[in-house]
């Protein structure tokens, strides 16, 4: 599992690679890592419903009261959302290909002043959005995001799984971040 | 020539010299008699003299040329020998003549009317031109072949000036011959490339090969072309090499398709391949979580509703990424067309 707890103070952005098998557990561990920090973690997830993270994070004693979710997928599924819902940890995103909602979603969740600490958005990942997205549309979404965390001074890390991209767009997503970690 | 077969006298001399000719030289007197028949007439021909000398003309002209023309011939020769002859009774013609063993060759023929000792004969003097037509025949093809051909081919001489452009490369230059003739090369050649013919050209004539190689080129309308270039030194008759072929042929379409295939695959192996093992994993952990009631079943049809939305979604991305395939290729047989898009 990737150890970001030595780099993250020195880089703001991240591109980590983690093999498919792993990508649940990497999730899990990063967030272990940026709770022990004190960070307040805001995790976009398009792999695992919001439910399961908070089962994970609880099942491995991670503290969830600073975590937060902007959960692209649960609503899509089930054409509703879920019922034991917490709106104050949690936005549900009508469909993963909803770019501007979840843009939107983030923002709002990166300015809830309702933590202390700096913030880091943890987006699981990049290879399960591009089911929903077009490789072009991901790369600018992408580089929507970094530049807006930039402005915002908030830490960004993206999961994708090792030999999901192609070498173009590996490369133009390298030039994204500050770290690459595989 | 022990026998005679004329009244006229030949010298030794006179003989010498006509058999020395390499021509075929023959001579015939005012009765049709074939009275000179020399050396280069039985090597090229293939009679010897004994088998035609005092043999009748008329007799002989239907075994050297074809029927139609030796009726011809037979009427003309009556001009020669009568007392009318002289500088107008001359003749020059280009046909094929018959030899001994049937084989025909192309010869340029001459007759003319000479009077010898007062007494007016023809002399006919045949030379075989097969080696020159076969030349020539060779050049016309390959000059058709060059000037039909789909690539272009432009021959350009050591300071890359143009020298010869072909029908192929006005439809990929869209340059016609009369405007581009006698200018450099380097109206074809992008920004940022002007030194690449010069370095061909250096290997050229230091005697070096030079592989083909794909580079871009611009056009009339200042369009962009992918091409593949070989270069081929040109050489006069000397052996110096004096300029370059250059063949272009155009693979604009070819890159094109090239890259489509390419992202194709990319965009395959991005939003299908990795989603799909995203997929069977996600699904493999869902079964370990009913085997060990580690779900319930809210949350157990919503795990599986996540999954069966992925998957439909990969499928539509299949049908997408095959219709932008279909797309990007016209040379795709219809029935194909109809089959990717069901």
């Amino acid at each position: 599992m990737a150890d970001i707890s030595s780099s993250i103070g020195e880089n703001d952005l991240f591109l980590i690679f983690s093999g498919a098998n792993n990508i649940k557990k990497e999730n899990t561990a990063l967030v272990s890592q940026l709770a022990k920090l004190n960070y307040k973690t805001i995790v976009v997830t398009s792999n695992q419903p919001y439910i399961n993270l908070i089962r994970a994070y609880e099942e491995n004693n991670i503290d969830t009261s600073n975590i937060y979710f902007v959960d692209l997928i649960s609503r899509y599924a089930l054409g509703k959302e879920p019922e034991n819902k917490n709106p104050k940890k949690c936005r549900f995103i009508s469909t993963p290909s909803n770019l501007t909602d979840t843009g939107i979603a983030i923002t709002e969740m990166i300015n809830l002043n309702n933590s202390s600490g700096e913030t880091v958005v943890v987006f699981d990942s990049i290879t399960t959005m591009l089911i929903y997205v077009s490789s072009d549309q991901i790369s600018k979404f992408i580089h929507f995001l970094t530049n807006k965390f930039r402005l915002l001074q908030v830490k960004g890390i993206f999961l994708v799984v090792e030999g999901g991209l192609d070498p173009a767009l590996e490369v133009r997503f390298t030039t994204f971040v500050d770290k690459i970690i595989r | 020539m022990d026998k005679k077969y004329s009244s006229m006298n030949f010298s030794r001399e006179c003989m010498l010299m006509v058999n020395a000719i390499p021509y075929a030289v023959v001579l015939i007197d005012k009765s049709g008699s074939i009275i000179i028949w020399n050396r280069a007439a039985e090597i090229i021909i293939g009679y010897s003299a004994d088998e035609i000398l005092g043999k009748n003309f008329t007799d002989m002209i239907g075994r050297l040329i074809s029927n139609d023309k030796a009726i011809l011939a037979s009427e003309r020769f009556i001009d020669f020998i009568t007392d009318k002859a002289g500088n107008e009774s001359s003749f020059f013609t280009r046909g094929i003549v018959i030899r001994k063993d049937k084989l025909e060759f192309f010869a340029d023929v001459s007759v003319s009317s000479v009077n010898i000792d007062g007494e007016w004969c023809a002399i006919c003097i045949i030379r075989d031109i097969s080696k020159q037509v076969e030349s020539e025949f060779e050049n016309i093809y390959l000059s058709n072949i060059v000037k039909s051909s789909n690539d272009a081919i432009i021959g350009m001489d050591l300071n890359q000036k143009i020298i010869s452009w072909n029908q192929g490369a006005e439809r990929i230059y869209g340059y016609s011959a009369f405007d581009i003739l006698g200018k450099n090369m380097s109206v074809l050649v992008p920004h940022g490339r002007e030194n690449e013919i010069e370095s061909e050209i250096e290997k050229i004539k230091g005697g070096d090969s030079v592989p083909s190689f794909e580079t871009e080129r611009i056009t009339k309308s200042n369009k962009t072309v992918n091409v593949l270039i070989t270069l081929s030194p040109i050489k006069n008759k000397f052996d110096s090499i004096v300029g370059a072929s250059v063949i272009t042929t155009d693979i604009t379409r070819e890159k094109q398709m090239f890259n489509t295939m390419i992202r194709y695959i990319s965009e395959a192996a991005m939003r299908l391949k990795t989603p799909a093992e995203m997929v069977r994993l996600n699904l493999s952990n869902i079964i370990e979580m009913v085997k060990s009631d580690g779900i319930d079943k809210e949350n157990l049809i919503l795990n599986l509703s996540i999954q069966m939305k992925n998957t439909e979604q990969i499928v539509h991305n299949l049908r997408e990424l095959n219709q932008a395939i279909i797309g990007s290729y016209e040379e795709i047989p219809e029935d194909y067309i109809k089959y990717f898009k069901n």
